[in-house]
Order: C-alpha cells, then structure tokens, then sequence
C-alpha cells in the first residue's frame, strides 16, 4: 500500500518537470538568435509505480521525472552541409579570385595592353606610310614603350596579387589550426560530460558549428567514436584525434592543389583553401601568357628591325630589349624598348635603305598585325592575347554559376537543418504557457493532497 | 516544413539584399550607359568586342595614313597640272616660233618666255608636300630631286615608289615617280629655246611643234594618274568612315545599355524591391505574442 503522503512526493516530481520543461523553453528562446544552437526539448517519462495492491493486479502511478533534455539536429544533415559548403566556398573564393585577376587588365577600355598594342602597330602604320615625318618615329616609340610599359605593369600587379594570395592560404591555414585547438578543447569537455552519462547538448552545438567553420576553408571529414569525441580530417591530414592536435601543414603546391608535410601530399579538394590556391594556379598561367606574349614580340620585331637602317647609319639594332642567346629571353617582367631606341627615336628604322622616304620594313612591322604565329596556335598577337583574356571571362561565368549554384544548394541544406533545430518563437510562448498550466494543475493538486493529509490529521486530533 | 523564427528573419534579409542588389546594378547601368564594363559581363561576346575594337583603332590609323595619301596626291596634281600648262604654253610658242613670217626678235622674245617656264618647271619638279618632303624624288624625300648645272638637268632622286598602308595588309602607291618624264619635258623646252635663239624656224615646226604637243599629253596621263589616285583615296575614306560607323554599332550594341530595356528592368526591380519590403514589415509584426495578456 502507498504511503499517506505519496500524493505530495507525486505532486512535487510534476512542479519539478514543469519547471525544467519552462526553464528549457526560456533557454530555447534565449537562444532564439545563437549560431549553430539546436532547440532542446525535454523528455518526460512516467515514474516507475511505486506500489502494487491487490495481489499486485493495481499499480498506483507515482508522478513523472524529466528522462533527458535532447537537442533536435539531424546529423545527416550536416555531412551534406560540409560537403556543399565546401563546394560553395571554393567556387566563391575562386570566382572572386579570377574577378581581381580580370580587373588587372582593365579590359574592355583604352587602359588595357589591348588598345596600347593597338596603338602601337597604329604607329607603324603611320611610320610606314610617312617616313619622312620626324614624329611619326617619335609616335612609334611612345607607343611601343607604353605597350610595354603596359605589358610589365599588368605582370606586376599579378605578382602583387600573387603575393596577397599566398598570404590568404597562409591565413586560411592559421584559421584550420585555430579551429583545431578548439575542437579539442571542446573534445576534451565533450568526453568528460559522456563520461558521466550527460549529454552535454550546449557543447555538442558549439562544435558542431566549429566543424562547419571548418569545413568552409577545406574539405573535412568526421569520425565519432564511442566516448563522444570527433576525430576530424582536413583534406585527408589527421588534424584533431580525440584531444591532440597536429599543425596543418603550411608548405603548398598551387600546380597539384596539394599541401604537403615533407613526407606525405594532401591534395585539397574543397573549401576556400582550394578556391585560393586555383587562384594561384590561374595567376601563373595569366603571367606566363604574358611573359609568351613578350618573348614573341622580342623575338619577330628584333628579327624583322635587325635588317633595317636606322636614322642613326645603324643596323643590326634592336626594336625590344633582348638578352643574347643562349641566354633565355626574359619575359614581360622587364619587357621594355631596346636602350638605343628609348633614348633616341631615330634608332628606329623605317626602312631597309638610307632613303628618307624608304618605309618598307615598318610596313612590315605594321603587317606583323595580321601575322599568325605557330606559337601562338595560329593566332596574331592581338588574338592571342583577346583568347586569353575571353576564355578568363568565360571561366569567370562559369565559375560564378557554379558558386551560385552549390550556394542555393546550401541554403536549402541551412534550411532544412534550420527547420529541425531552429527555434520558432511562438512554438516555445505555447509550451511556455502549457508547461504554466501544468504547472498550476500540478500546484492544485499538491493543496488538494495537503488539505486531504491536513484532514487526516485534524481527525486525529479530534 | 517547420518553419522557424530565425528562418523568417534570415530568408526576408537575404531576399531584401538580393532584390536590392538587383536593383542597384540596372540603377548602375542606367546612369553609366553601359551594359559591359568588364569582359565577363558577356563572356560570349568578350572575344567579339576585342576584335572589334582592335579594328577600330586601326580602321582610324588608316584614316589618317589616307590624310597622308590625299596629301601626295594632291599636291602632285597640282604641280602636275601646272607644269602641263607650262608645256601646252610652250607647244604654242613653238606654233609661234616655226611661224617664218615671225622675226627674229620676236622669237628671242619667246625664248625668255621659255627660259621662265624652265625655271618654273624646275621649281614644280623640286615641289614640297605638307611634311615638307620632296614630292617627285622617289624614297629620297630630303634631296632635292632636280638641279641643274648650266644647261643641263639631273635627277637625284631614286624610281621607288611611296606606299602608304590603306587596309589590312593592302598599301597604295600615292607618289608619283617624276624622273625621266621631267627631265624630256626639260630637255624640249630647252631645245626649243636653242631653236629660238638660233632662228631655225623649219627646225622647230619639223621637231619642237610635236615634241612638245607629245609632251602636254604625257603630262596630261600623269596628272590624270594622280587624279584617279586622289578618287581611290577618296573612295577608300568613305569606306573607312561606313566600316567605322558598323563597328561603333557593334561595339555599342555589346557594351552599352539598351534603355528601354533597362528602365523596364529597373521598374521591375523597384516593384520587387518593395514588395520584399512590405512582405518583412507585415510578417514581422505578427506574433503569438500580441495576442497574450
């Protein structure tokens, strides 16, 4: 037979739970705006019945007990968001990569190399078709000399940009490291609440979010195991086991899109760690192009120049700096006029001949416009360089498209995650006021079992 | 699907900020007029719009190397027309001067008349263009192309021509070569005025008469040549000038805004902007909150 009081310990376990259940809901709705929270919910389950009568064929019920306070988040989710916020940032960070590399070029417009080589066979064809006017010489060398300057200055900001680049992947690289210490610590806290049977939900969300940060500079992957701590690895480089951390690597190769340690190479495949070192890759490619571009007009203007007669009685003179083979040409780096021409435009040569009026070879030099070079893949200068610059364009489209699309793939991923563990204020004012009302009836009955024991007592008395 | 508070709030800024956005680029077009301000604003057309300003730029160097070619031309002309003067006024002093009921005095007359006209006609065969290059001496157009040492002329200059470029990879020959042609034309006149001071009547009507009559019409082919030439020259600038109009066309039609369709875009996005506007105000003021005590 239950106890005479056995009516006031049930009353109690209720006003107990209700009270957790409308503490859960405050915390759920102070945390209505926290990154990464999962909303909580308390599990009630009906106390084990104390007392059985009647050859154990009743069982009286002895109130209700807060079995555990469970976070709504759904870990398949989250393999998807790692996975698509990786995409999503690589493409990002690249789109916005290739956008600096085009807006170096400042094309279309009269700033770009285009117009000023444009510019340049211009004069040539003015030099060719009035040698005898002295500032048709003076107009061939301003131009060509801001083709080249053109030509350098484009290669130099790419290296510029080279340069903040690589110091983006080192940050990003000091980034991963952060966030690494940080799961561990939080491994480590994680491991301790397991072991004592809690669930330590507040932790669990933090490095949940820790783990999405992470995922957007690299592709990571997670093992839990069994005492409740994450195993993480970043572009397959064990970076977090249980409370250790390794330092990530920080020696990169922009041509395989790898780190390595010295030992072993992890090529990266995800994340914004990748879109910066696809930028790197696509810089050399620009500034090589450019360096082609140089070398080529070096070597056909110097070869068709040679053969003239400058004002100067010389020939054999150069038009673009040259270095003497074997040594290699030197690129568009420090691409500029031959010394001879910078400091006198009469050490151009308009012609083959000493004829004022000869203007055959810069004919030739003008009809290099429309020249096709092997070199180039059957392309003119002006080809090669328009191809290079429109196949950036299209890659930048394509890129941004591929961006734009893996970013509505996660935000349907957000959504969805958002939609099992957001918290909905008007969900949490209901259970608020459900749990009040419980908690009142709970209160009523805990007065009515203290008036029945008050009864009982006064009974005595009597 | 559940729908959560944070869920409203995040999805209504996102849109806001993308309606906005959206907004703010035709609001850019619009006031800058132009639709591609960086290639890969029509990645498609960027390889087009390259080309076409590259021709651009050297359909306008052809224009002003045919500003150069009106230049010879034209000059040319001139002196070539002024010297077939000079040579129809000889051939009528020969018909005068092989008249025998001319007297002797009189044929001196016209022989200074004609030693005039020889120095006139050096001074055209030495004539200048714009640039102040010589017009008639070939390549060599900073030496004087003819002197002349007591009676006889000499050309100095050289029979290549000057080629000035018109088109992509197509040149025009604009000068013309004077040479041999001048220094005939030189050479009767003098014979004639020998002819004069020497008082050979018969001599001058038998040779002089037609030499100089030959005369006028080489020079008239020669100055016929240049005027077809200055018509080429001619005919290659209205070209120029439609090919240039084509090309403003179609590097407008990449780069620049079509206004019409913007301002509707515009409109649109305004509306939509709005709206997105209107829709977060409403929702965000409703809540089970109002209607709690």
């Amino acid at each position: 037979m239950p106890g005479s009081f056995h009516g006031i310990s049930m009353a109690s376990s209720a006003l107990r739970a209700f009270q957790r259940a409308m503490e859960t809901s405050g915390h759920n709705l102070a945390n209505v705006n926290t990154r990464g929270y999962s909303r909580q919910r308390v599990e009630m389950e009906a106390l084990d019945p104390l007392a059985f009568w009647n050859g154990a064929q009743h069982a009286l019920g002895s109130g209700v007990r807060v079995e555990n306070i469970t976070r709504a988040r759904e870990m398949f989710l989250e393999a998807r968001f790692h996975s698509s916020s990786g995409d999503f940032n690589r493409f990002n960070e690249y789109a916005n990569g290739l956008a600096q590399i085009e807006s170096v070029y400042r094309e279309p417009g009269e700033s770009g190399i285009g117009h000023a080589l444009d510019k340049m066979f211009d004069a040539f064809s003015g030099l060719a078709s009035n040698p005898s006017d002295p500032n048709a010489k003076v107009r061939v060398r301003d131009a060509a000399s801001l083709f080249a300057s053109r030509v350098r200055t484009t290669h130099a900001e790419l290296g510029t940009f080279r340069g903040q680049t690589e110091a983006n992947v080192q940050s990003t690289i000091g980034q991963i490291n952060g966030i690494a210490t940080q799961i561990a610590t939080l491994n480590g806290q994680i491991r301790a609440a397991h072991a004592s049977g809690g669930s330590p939900n507040d932790l669990l969300d933090q490095r949940d979010t820790l783990i999405r940060d992470l995922s957007q500079l690299a592709n990571v992957t997670t093992t839990l195991q069994s005492d409740g701590t994450f195993n993480v690895h970043v572009s397959n480089f064990p970076l977090v086991n249980g409370e250790n951390t390794r330092e990530f690597p920080t020696a990169i190769d922009p041509v395989t899109m790898s780190i390595t340690d010295g030992t072993t190479t992890y090529p990266v495949r995800g994340g914004s760690l990748l879109g910066q070192l696809q930028t790197l890759n696509r810089i050399d490619k620009a500034r090589t192009e450019l360096d082609t571009l140089a070398n080529n007009m070096r070597a056909q203007f110097n070869a068709v120049h040679q053969t003239g007669i400058n004002g100067l009685g010389n020939t054999g003179v150069n038009f673009f700096n040259d270095v003497t083979p074997p040594a290699l040409p030197t690129g568009a780096v420090d691409f500029d006029l031959d010394p001879a021409i910078r400091l006198d435009p009469n050490a151009i040569a308009s012609g083959t001949t000493t004829a004022a009026g000869d203007g055959g070879l810069a004919l030739n030099l003008s009809q290099m416009r429309s020249v096709k070079l092997a070199v180039f893949g059957d392309k003119t200068f002006q080809q090669y360089y328009a191809g290079n610059l429109s196949s950036l364009a299209s890659e930048i489209d394509q890129t941004v498209a591929q961006a734009d699309t893996f970013g509505s793939v996660l935000t349907q991923i957000e959504a969805q995650a958002e939609s099992i563990s957001g918290v909905n204020m008007d969900e949490e004012m209901t259970d608020l006021m459900r749990y009040q009302r419980s908690y009142q009836a709970a209160a009523r009955v805990l007065t009515i079992m203290d008036q029945v024991t008050e009864d009982l007592i006064n009974m005595v008395r009597r | 699907m559940r729908v959560t508070s944070g869920h409203i709030y995040d999805n209504s800024k996102r849109n806001i900020q993308s309606n906005f956005a959206e907004m703010v680029k035709w609001q850019n077009q619009l006031s800058s007029g132009k639709r591609v301000t960086k290639l890969s604003d029509d990645a498609a057309q960027s390889g087009l719009l390259l080309r076409q300003r590259s021709l651009k730029s050297a359909i306008s160097q052809y224009d002003s190397n045919l500003r150069i070619a009106k230049d010879y031309t034209g000059n040319s002309e001139t002196q070539l027309t002024e010297m077939q003067g000079i040579l129809r006024k000889g051939y009528e002093l020969a018909v005068q001067g092989a008249n025998s009921t001319v007297d002797q005095p009189a044929r001196l007359a016209l022989a200074d008349q004609v030693v005039q006209m020889q120095r006139r006609l050096v001074d055209l065969a030495n004539g200048k263009g714009n640039d102040g290059q010589y017009l008639f001496a070939g390549q060599l157009t900073d030496t004087q192309p003819y002197t002349v040492s007591g009676n006889t002329i000499t050309y100095n200059g050289d029979a290549n021509g000057i080629r000035v470029e018109t088109s992509p990879g197509q040149t025009m020959k604009v000068n013309t070569a004077g040479g041999q042609d001048f220094i005939n034309a030189y050479n009767q006149l003098e014979s004639l005025r020998v002819n004069l001071i020497g008082g050979q009547p018969g001599v001058i009507s038998g040779m002089n008469v037609d030499a100089l009559k030959a005369q006028t019409e080489r020079f008239s082919q020669l100055r016929s040549e240049a005027g077809i030439a200055m018509q080429q020259v001619k005919d290659l600038e209205s070209m120029n000038a439609r090919r240039m109009d084509e090309l403003t066309e179609g590097i407008s039609a990449i780069e620049d805004v079509d206004f019409a369709d913007a301002v509707t875009e515009l409109s649109r996005a305004q509306t939509a902007y709005q709206a997105s506007l209107q829709v977060a105000s409403n929702s965000f003021n409703l809540s089970l909150m109002d209607y709690l005590r």
